[in-house]
């Protein structure tokens, strides 16, 4: 602001002097007077020529229009154009604003034989150009040189970085979408309907930014947990890693990928869940853990194993399932997690979340909670349209309030 | 979220969530760098936290704990208590009643 204020001052200061010195030219341009013409000189470019015809009359010959008066002040030649306002700015001189924009000069001058006539021009408007010129000149100076300064310094020190900024802005936009992208396929057909062994599943995971830090799985795998043959099982799980964005979306890749290669493998959950927990313990420097809820159905007797490691109690049924508290993974490597087991039937519903459904704020500043998750839950429905009727009833809830975490969810209809 | 310090204790008002857990952060840090050996975390004007909250006052515990010293929660809500049981963090916290 401050040098705007300078720079106008200065562009003011130095076109007052220009405007000034050229006005003055008109005053001391000396004419050259002989008897029988005029010469006027003007400006440096312009000559109008005059003619005396006779005594006091004279007739410009080359201007664009021009007017001699006598002394008296009648017009000896063409119309004069009706004046506006006049302006007597030195003692030889007068100037008249003409109402279309042009000016009338009147000069006294001595003519034939001590005869004084005044001479009048009728200066056209190319003659002004130059003031007015000087007039954009000032108001140029005032607005645009500041402009032209400013970009000069914007292009020379600030767009470098800007563009480096932008491209690496870009760069990592493009590689988040990728992690983003590559993350949705690491959870097993977020938002498909999945059917298999008499089951129905329906998983979908919803990312606050643009990856997340939340994670849910189903692998059908076959096992011989206390059985002489392998059986038909289907492991699942859900969890949450504390914080969300990429440094949870690593440890979400971790505990996933652990839980998907054993299970696939027919282990234990009683081995899993130690194994996973003791890799987030020991590669984890900024003390982040993940709320963990692992589980295995055998799909003969509909016997549902489970461990729970401090996350939310599952639904069974729209009913809350009792949980004993126990540590989320990534906090004590020497943690036991204790196995449970409860009997399920054919037609139960399952529903696991995670806080994020629960914990989702509207714009009184008001959580969902459990009891409208609960109540939003209709076990009637389809496994995706429970899901569905869930995410309805949270973004309604929500309304124009941002989601502030990411949000999972995974039904099992069996 | 309003965070103050008073000697040796830290007051949380408010709601611990994603867009306060940075501030909270960076006095629990402060805390950890200082002098103090016992730290008591005032959360009776604390309604809620999320994961990240739970997480700094895990590093806290552990950071106090690295110096012989102990962490203590005091006037925990029912609500911010009902989190602390279902994650098992009621185990490993000291919290007054």
């Amino acid at each position: 602001m401050i040098p705007l204020l300078i720079m106008t001052l200065i562009a003011t200061i130095i076109s007052e002097y220009i405007f000034i010195s050229y006005e003055n030219n008109y005053s001391t341009r000396v004419m050259e007077i002989g008897l029988d013409h005029i010469q006027l000189r003007l400006n440096c470019q312009d000559t109008i020529r005059a003619e005396i015809i006779f005594n006091n009359y004279i007739q410009l010959t080359e201007s664009a229009g021009g007017f001699i008066i006598d002394s008296d002040g009648h017009a000896i030649l063409g119309d004069i154009p009706k004046w506006c306002d006049a302006d007597r700015f030195n003692e030889d001189q007068i100037v008249y604003y003409l109402s279309d924009g042009h000016r009338l000069y009147a000069m006294k001058c001595v003519i034939c034989q001590n005869t004084e006539t005044r001479l009048y021009c009728y200066i056209p408007a190319y003659e002004y150009i130059k003031p007015f010129l000087l007039f954009l000149f000032v108001l140029l100076c005032t607005g645009f040189i500041p402009i032209v300064i400013s970009v000069f310094f914007f292009r020379k020190w600030i767009a470098p970085d800007l563009q480096r900024y932008t491209a690496q802005n870009e760069k990592m936009r493009t590689e988040l979408q990728i992690a983003h992208d590559v993350q949705q396929q690491m959870v097993p057909n977020s938002g498909v309907l999945c059917r298999q062994s008499g089951l129905a599943v329906y998983g979908m995971l919803q990312p606050a930014l643009d990856v997340a830090g939340d994670l849910y799985d189903y692998v059908f795998t076959t096992n011989y947990w206390g059985t002489q043959r392998e059986v038909p099982q289907m492991y699942f799980c859900i969890g949450d890693v504390s914080d969300k964005g990429v440094p949870a979306s690593l440890m979400m890749a971790i505990t996933q990928g652990l839980f998907h290669h054993t299970a696939e493998m027919g282990a234990h959950l009683v081995d899993i869940v130690p194994e996973i927990n003791r890799s987030l313990c020991e590669h984890n420097p900024h003390g982040m853990f993940c709320t963990f809820f692992a589980a295995c159905l055998n799909l003969e007797s509909y016997e549902l194993r489970y461990i729970n490691a401090g996350h939310n109690p599952i639904i069974l049924n729209g009913r809350p399932l009792p949980m004993d508290a126990n540590l989320p993974l990534g906090i004590d490597i020497n943690r036991p997690y204790p196995l449970k087991s409860i009997q399920v039937n054919k037609g139960d519903t399952l529903v696991l979340y995670t806080d994020g459904i629960t914990e989702a704020v509207n714009e009184q500043g008001q959580f969902f909670g459990l009891e409208r998750l609960v109540s939003a839950i209709d076990n009637t429905l389809s496994a995706d349209e429970i899901t569905r009727r869930i995410l309805d009833a949270v973004t309604a809830f929500r309304g124009h309030a941002e989601q502030n975490d990411d949000m999972t969810l995974l039904t099992i209809k069996i | 979220m309003d965070i103050k310090i008073d000697n040796n204790t830290i007051y949380l008002n408010g709601m611990l969530d994603s867009s306060s857990a940075q501030d909270f952060q960076i006095v629990a840090d402060e805390m950890l760098a200082g002098d103090a050996k016992d730290i008591v975390l005032d959360l009776s004007e604390m309604q809620y936290t999320s994961s990240q909250g739970l997480r700094i006052i895990l590093s806290l515990q552990k950071g106090i704990a690295a110096k012989n010293g102990r962490l203590t929660l005091r006037g925990v809500q029912p609500a911010v208590k009902e989190v602390f049981d279902m994650t098992g963090f009621s185990s490993i916290l000291t919290i007054e009643d």
